[in-house]
């Protein structure tokens, strides 16, 4: 009893330390910087992000009118906000806190920094400043395009990297780049990342026994991996290059998980079995009752006595 | 039966009849009786008129823990129900004689309680007056479906193994001269089926019950190990167990002897049957009360000193919260003043005394019921899926007084109807007391 009360005092300090106290970001988390500038077109993406994540807390921006929580989340156009740095803000929609959800597993990287360049739009006075550019071949200014393609005989899937510099096309080496496949629910990786090579190409081994839909179709994404840096790009194509399988739909055929008309036949047959055994003996002794009742009419002789 | 006749003894029967039928009729310390229960009854029937005006907000269920009081009681119910079960099936197939004074109280302890037992379960739903779509729309892979149908048929056997013992009975009680109401000769002349004693019908009537004593038992086993399958056949901790249905069946055996022992000891003092209630049936009643503890703690050794020995991530939270933690205290009164203290109390022959028995068997009832709410409620405040920033009243289940109101009564109800029944016809079965089995040859020189 003495440690039951110990702990709670323990909690109930500890939460209210942790609640009301600053919020520190790791030291390293908070240099963090976006490796693009924020534009216009940023602020349009991340202000649908908020409006959909973050608006029923903190209301809206400049209006001042959060909901009343302990510690308050904050208006975001306000200095509580402000005094952050980028990398502050970064890390605390990342992790949260308390009652500030953590939107790491919501929330891309790129779709983080969206919504931090909305929040900026209201700061006056805040200069940006960007992330270094990591050592790549990629020109200033050019915009990358990614394509997909099966060989056959190699057994393998090609992504394409190419930068398009004012017409010029540079393949892009050095990056990594995976796949995934859209399956019923989620998307299954296939095999491992990997980096393009001097033409701008990564291959990825392909398994050739994998299911697709009914005509052999697999629907495969290419991404980067380091999508902080070289960004969302993706791109999707539908190959005909899986093993065509024709599985019923999941409520085609009679399974537990169907309506009673396609419900198992065992189940309907010891459930109708159980019901129509019990109840044939059921109505058999209410019959019986029936004859005990015709029985009143006759007369009982003295040899017939139950009672003597 | 062949070498036999089956046989009454007039005198015997004479006695019995004098003794069984007095206290029979709605008396003036009845109607006061009925009146307070009544009274009680409409207060709890507003409560329930709430909750079906606002919905099951003004209940403490919510997202979390969506089956709360309502649902242990259920549980409850049907476990009490099932004593009629084990008395007239189990012990009258077994042939045991000294049931044969207590197994009409049985009966009508397994009727009232089964026929409360549905209205419990609406009382569990949010839109009663979709009721009807479980039968129009329900699914037989659904224990739900399977629920409703044991419950009913139950309850339908049930009440023919208590009424046809009864037949006789209203025809010896309307053969002697009493001063009945109009309608109570009425409701005895339709029941009793036109009964002559003719040993036709007595040879029918013997088939007929013998067909239902061997029918109560499987449906009796059906009814208690659907209603722990609707919990054993989901994965969560506390649930997700095999020995389920045994573990529920036996439950119900020491819950529905401790409700029969109540019963009975009531019935032996206010109406002054203890020539027949006596010593001796307590003294039997409460070997069946020790011997089914005895099963039931064996039951519950695996059911949680298995889990506890392995800790397994989800099942470890759960044991902790039973042994050491939130609801350590009701389990331990569960476990303790339900099962062990009995169990060796009732060693000694001076416990199981009338007096003695019946506040154990208080005890036991009562743990019974805060049982089934160990076993409902801890396991749904852990789900599986992880969850965050939910309020507090979701995460730990309170129930309201309104909820509480509405249980109290359907506990009323079934105490109403047990007492109705109780009272408007004989308690012990006059014809079984006085029957006799005579050698043939006896008979031909007779
Ligand atoms: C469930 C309510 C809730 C939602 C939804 C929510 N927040 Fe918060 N937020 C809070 C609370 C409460 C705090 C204050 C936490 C603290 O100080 O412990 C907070 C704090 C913050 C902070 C830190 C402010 C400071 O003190 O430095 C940032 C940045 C932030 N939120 C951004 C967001 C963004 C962006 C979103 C939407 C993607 C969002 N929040 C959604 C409740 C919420």
């Amino acid at each position: 009893m003495k440690n039951y009360i110990l702990l709670i005092i323990g909690f109930v300090i500890s939460t209210g330390v942790y609640a009301q106290g600053e919020w520190i970001v790791p030291a390293d988390k908070k240099g963090k910087l976006s490796t693009v500038t924020f534009s216009s077109s940023m602020e349009k993406l991340g202000a649908d992000i908020f409006k959909n994540n973050c608006v029923s807390c903190h209301g809206t921006p400049g209006q001042n009118n959060p909901i009343p929580l302990m510690p308050s989340p904050g208006d975001p156009a306000g200095s509580k906000f402000s005094d952050n740095t980028d990398g502050e803000l970064y890390y605390k929609i990342q992790e949260g806190r308390v009652t500030m959800p953590s939107f790491k597993s919501a929330l891309s990287a790129t779709d983080t920094w969206n919504v931090i360049a909305y929040i900026r739009s209201f700061h006056k006075g805040y200069k940006q400043e960007v992330a270094a550019k990591v050592e790549t071949n990629i020109p200033e200014g050019a915009t990358l395009a990614m394509d997909l393609s099966y060989d056959a005989d190699a057994k393998k899937v090609f992504v394409k990297v190419i930068a398009n510099n004012e017409g010029e096309q540079i393949p892009v080496a050095g990056v990594d780049v995976k796949i995934v496949a859209k399956r019923y629910f989620g998307q299954l990786p296939i095999g491992e990342p990997k980096a393009t090579d001097g033409n701008g190409i990564a291959n990825i081994d392909w398994n050739d026994e994998l299911p697709g839909d009914s005509i052999g179709n697999v629907a495969l994404t290419a991404s980067f991996v380091d999508t902080e840096n070289y960004g969302d790009l993706t791109v999707a194509k539908d190959l005909k290059i899986a093993v065509a399988t024709n599985k019923p739909a999941l409520n085609a055929e009679r399974a537990m998980w169907n309506t009673v008309k396609k419900a198992p036949l065992w189940i309907l047959f010891s459930y109708l079995g159980g019901v129509i055994t019990v109840w044939f003996f059921i109505i058999y002794v209410a019959l019986s009752l029936k004859k005990i009742f015709a029985l009143g009419k006759d007369e009982v002789s003295d040899e017939e006595q139950v009672i003597y | 039966m062949s070498g036999e006749k089956f046989r009454l003894n007039k005198t015997k029967l004479d006695k019995i009849a004098t003794d069984v039928l007095r206290p029979v009729g709605f008396t003036r310390g009845f109607h006061n009786w009925m009146a307070f229960l009544t009274v009680a009854l409409v207060a709890c029937l507003y409560a329930y008129y709430i909750q079906f005006d606002k919905g099951l907000i003004v209940t403490g269920m919510r997202d979390m823990v969506s089956w709360g009081m309502y649902i242990a009681n259920f549980v409850f119910f049907v476990a009490t129900a099932l004593v009629g079960m084990l008395i007239s099936g189990v012990c009258g197939l077994l042939g045991y004689k000294w049931i044969k004074p207590v197994s009409r109280i049985a009966e009508m302890i397994a009727v009232s309680f089964a026929a409360v037992a549905g209205l419990v379960i609406v009382s569990d739903m949010g839109r009663p007056e979709r009721l009807l779509n479980v039968f129009l729309y329900g699914r037989v892979q659904s224990p739900i479906l399977w629920d409703v149908t044991v419950v009913t048929t139950y309850l339908v056997i049930s009440s023919l193994l208590y009424l046809l013992p009864l037949i006789p009975d209203l025809a010896i009680a309307r053969g002697r001269d009493n001063k009945m109401p109009k309608w109570q000769s009425m409701v005895y002349e339709l029941l009793s089926f036109k009964w002559t004693h003719h040993p036709k019908q007595y040879k029918l009537l013997f088939k007929s019950i013998r067909i239902l004593t061997v029918l109560v038992i499987p449906t009796a086993f059906a009814i208690h190990t659907v209603t722990s399958w609707l919990m054993a056949v989901t994965p969560r901790a506390g649930w997700d167990s095999t020995v389920f249905g045994p573990y529920f069946l036996t439950g119900a055996f020491v819950t529905g002897m401790a409700a029969l022992v109540i019963a009975v000891f009531v019935i032996r003092n206010s109406y002054r049957l203890r020539e027949y209630l006596n010593d001796d049936v307590f003294d039997k009643m409460g070997k069946l009360l020790q011997l089914v503890c005895v099963v039931y703690f064996y039951f519950n050794l695996n059911e949680f000193l298995v889990p506890a020995y392995k800790m397994k991530g989800a099942d470890a939270i759960h044991i902790h919260e039973l042994f050491v933690g939130k609801h350590a205290v009701m389990f331990w009164f569960t476990q303790l003043a339900g099962l062990i203290l009995p169990i060796f109390l009732l060693l000694w022959k001076k416990m199981r005394s009338p007096i003695n028995l019946m506040v154990i068997s208080l005890f036991v009832l009562v743990a019974a019921w805060f049982k089934r709410y160990i076993i409902v409620i801890p396991t749904m405040e852990h789900p599986f899926l992880p969850v965050q920033n939910l309020p507090h009243e979701w995460v730990v289940y309170q129930p309201t007084v309104i909820e509480t109101a509405v249980t109290v009564g359907s506990i009323l109800m079934a105490v109403m109807i047990f007492s109705v029944l109780a009272k408007l016809f004989p308690v012990i079965p006059i014809w079984e007391m006085a029957e006799e089995h005579v050698e043939d040859k006896e008979n031909e020189t007779h």
